[in-house]
């Protein structure tokens, strides 16, 4: 029983150190960077996948129809926003 | 059993909706005519009050009808909503001719100047509201146990203690095992159910749950809490103060958890009553009533006022257990939120001219300080669990030190959300003491340990917060030293 209640202790006491540490990084830069990183790398993922798939859609598109200067344009400035 | 009643009384349903086109119609008129003209008069004075009258009409019509034939039930539901109905216009009467005489109390005291330019202002009006509704409602309890205990003594009905000065019981025969209880602060009174027409195990167990309502005057309280919402409206809608309702989400979620703890309180009664035995009571009530054999199954509506985890207080008599892990973050963090929304709002009309940005902002503000202040509390809480282990481990379950913990972080938050005002800390922290010390005490008994915990606990809390704020100096510190050697170097 002892050894029992040392161990849930102990669990506790695990518990309550990462919990004052997040506390004490909330008014730091840190936890507002790791969150906002977490943020930006979830909108970010979406944003490249949305700007890669138009620019590979606008280039293929314009090779098909053999418009050489709509194929110009948008590959290379297209390619900006992918950037 | 809402169906067959419905069922039951077409003409009364019939009335009701007709009754809600026209009061409808007439609401919609009124707003659309900007509250003036033959369209106000025919609001305010025609349809609003037939409304009411129906709605008390109605319900009483129903809930009396779905009793079976005897006439001593009918009087004994009658008794119910006649207690209630009295406290309800009593105390409207009492209010509405009282709120100018309250709202001269600071124009008596010389404050009204300063609290008009205060955003304090909602926080005086909620504490006022508070303190109104609490001893009128429990004086009124009086006068309406008076008056009903007056038409008892004239009717034949089947009574348990007929010779009892304060507690009057009613025995029903009725297929399904229930209780009802109101009153309590001159005259009690209560209602059992029972399948078998007499005082049997079973009911035996409802009758301490009942009693303990009686006892505890947990209608008085939860009403009280109740009308100060009511009492706060009143006040705020003559007095002219920015952002009052910031307040009132906390005031609405208050009443319940004061419901929630109540019925925690007379589970715990019967635990220290029947001690194992309590728990097979309450399985017999909800197997009869709902045909559930655990707590955590039964509908929502009842886990709503009596808790999912009642088994938890009727098992090992933990009477905080049974709260939910988030509804005490939660009830503070919307008082927190309201306290920090409000200074928000005072500040930012000084340097914002557009009103509709201010608003938006401070609804933003709301949100975000009512989640930061959850997981907060919730964080502060995890922080103290090993306190609360170490000294209240013996009494408390597992669920019951966590929410005593996190009863302990969101309340020490919610108080000392005050000091932004200039309130001293120093008297924060009594405050803040007393109360703690009440509930822990209330929870778990007045002795050494108790004090161990809440003193250790508000150590622990000012160590952090004294930790939390040289973080920040030092912060501040680092980033405005760059810019000045920038500025004046070299």
């Amino acid at each position: 029983m002892g050894m029992h209640i040392k161990k849930e202790m102990r669990r506790d006491m695990v518990i309550a150190g990462l919990a004052l540490a997040v506390i004490l990084l909330m008014p730091t830069t840190i936890m507002p960077l790791i969150a906002a990183a977490a943020a930006e790398t979830g909108i970010g993922l979406v944003a490249f996948a949305v700007a890669y798939a138009f620019w590979a859609g606008s280039c293929l598109y314009n090779a098909y129809n053999h418009n050489i200067t709509g194929a110009e344009i948008d590959c290379v400035i297209g390619f900006i926003p992918v950037l | 059993m809402l169906s067959h009643s419905l069922k039951s009384n077409k003409l009364d349903i019939f009335i009701l909706v007709i009754i809600t086109i026209f009061v409808f119609t007439a609401f919609i008129l009124n707003i659309i005519h900007g509250g003036k003209g033959i369209y106000y008069v025919i609001f305010q004075y025609i349809a609003y009050p037939i409304f009411s009258i129906g709605i008390i009409y109605i319900s009483l019509h129903s809930y009396v009808g779905t009793m079976s034939s005897e006439r001593s039930k009918k009087l004994a539901y009658l008794m119910f909503l006649s207690y209630v109905s009295i406290m309800i216009i009593i105390y409207a009467i009492i209010i509405v001719t009282i709120t100018p005489y309250i709202l001269h109390i600071p124009n008596l005291l010389g404050l009204s100047t300063y609290l008009s330019s205060s955003s304090l202002l909602p926080f005086v009006l909620f504490a006022l509201s508070y303190a109104v509704a609490f001893p009128l409602i429990f004086s009124i309890s009086i006068v309406a146990e008076s008056i009903t205990y007056a038409i008892i003594g004239r009717i034949n009905a089947p009574f348990i203690t007929r010779d009892s000065n304060y507690l009057i019981v009613w025995l029903f025969n009725y297929p399904r095992y229930g209780g009802t209880a109101f009153g309590g602060v001159y005259k009690g009174f209560i209602i059992i159910r029972t399948p078998s027409n007499a005082v049997d195990e079973v009911s035996r167990g409802i009758l301490v749950h009942e009693v303990q309502h009686v006892r505890g005057k947990h209608v008085p309280l939860v009403v009280s809490s109740m009308f100060a919402v009511v009492t706060y409206i009143m006040l705020t809608s003559n007095v002219y103060g920015k952002y009052l309702f910031f307040v009132l989400p906390f005031m609405f979620l208050a009443p319940l958890v004061l419901f929630r703890a109540c019925e925690v309180n007379a589970d715990r009664a019967m635990f220290r009553t029947y001690s194992s035995k309590a728990l097979n009571y309450i399985f017999a009530v909800l197997k009869s009533t709902y045909g559930v054999s655990s707590t955590d199954k039964a509908p929502w509506a009842s886990k709503l006022t009596h808790t999912g985890r009642r088994d938890l207080v009727l098992t090992y008599g933990d009477a905080i257990a049974p709260h939910a892990p988030w509804e005490f973050p939660l009830l503070f963090s919307l008082l927190t939120a309201s306290v920090i929304t409000a200074l928000f709002v005072s500040r930012a009309d000084l340097l914002v001219s557009n009103a509709r940005l201010v608003t938006y902002l401070a609804l933003l503000t709301y949100v975000g300080s009512v989640l930061g202040s959850i997981i907060l509390s919730v964080l502060l809480g995890l922080v103290l669990k090993p306190i609360a282990r170490l000294f209240l481990g013996r009494t408390l379950t597992e669920r019951g030190l966590l929410n005593i913990s996190t009863f302990t972080a969101g309340l020490y938050l919610a108080v000392m959300s005050f000091a932004f005002y200039g309130i001293s800390q120093y008297v924060l922290i009594i405050l803040f003491l007393l109360v703690i010390l009440l509930i822990v005490g209330y929870y778990v008994g007045i002795n050494s340990r108790s004090f161990s915990y809440v003193a250790l606990s508000v150590v622990m809390l000012l160590a952090i917060s004294f930790a939390v704020q040289f973080t920040l100096v030092s912060i501040i510190h680092f980033v405005r030293i760059l810019p000045t050697t920038n500025a004046y170097g070299a």
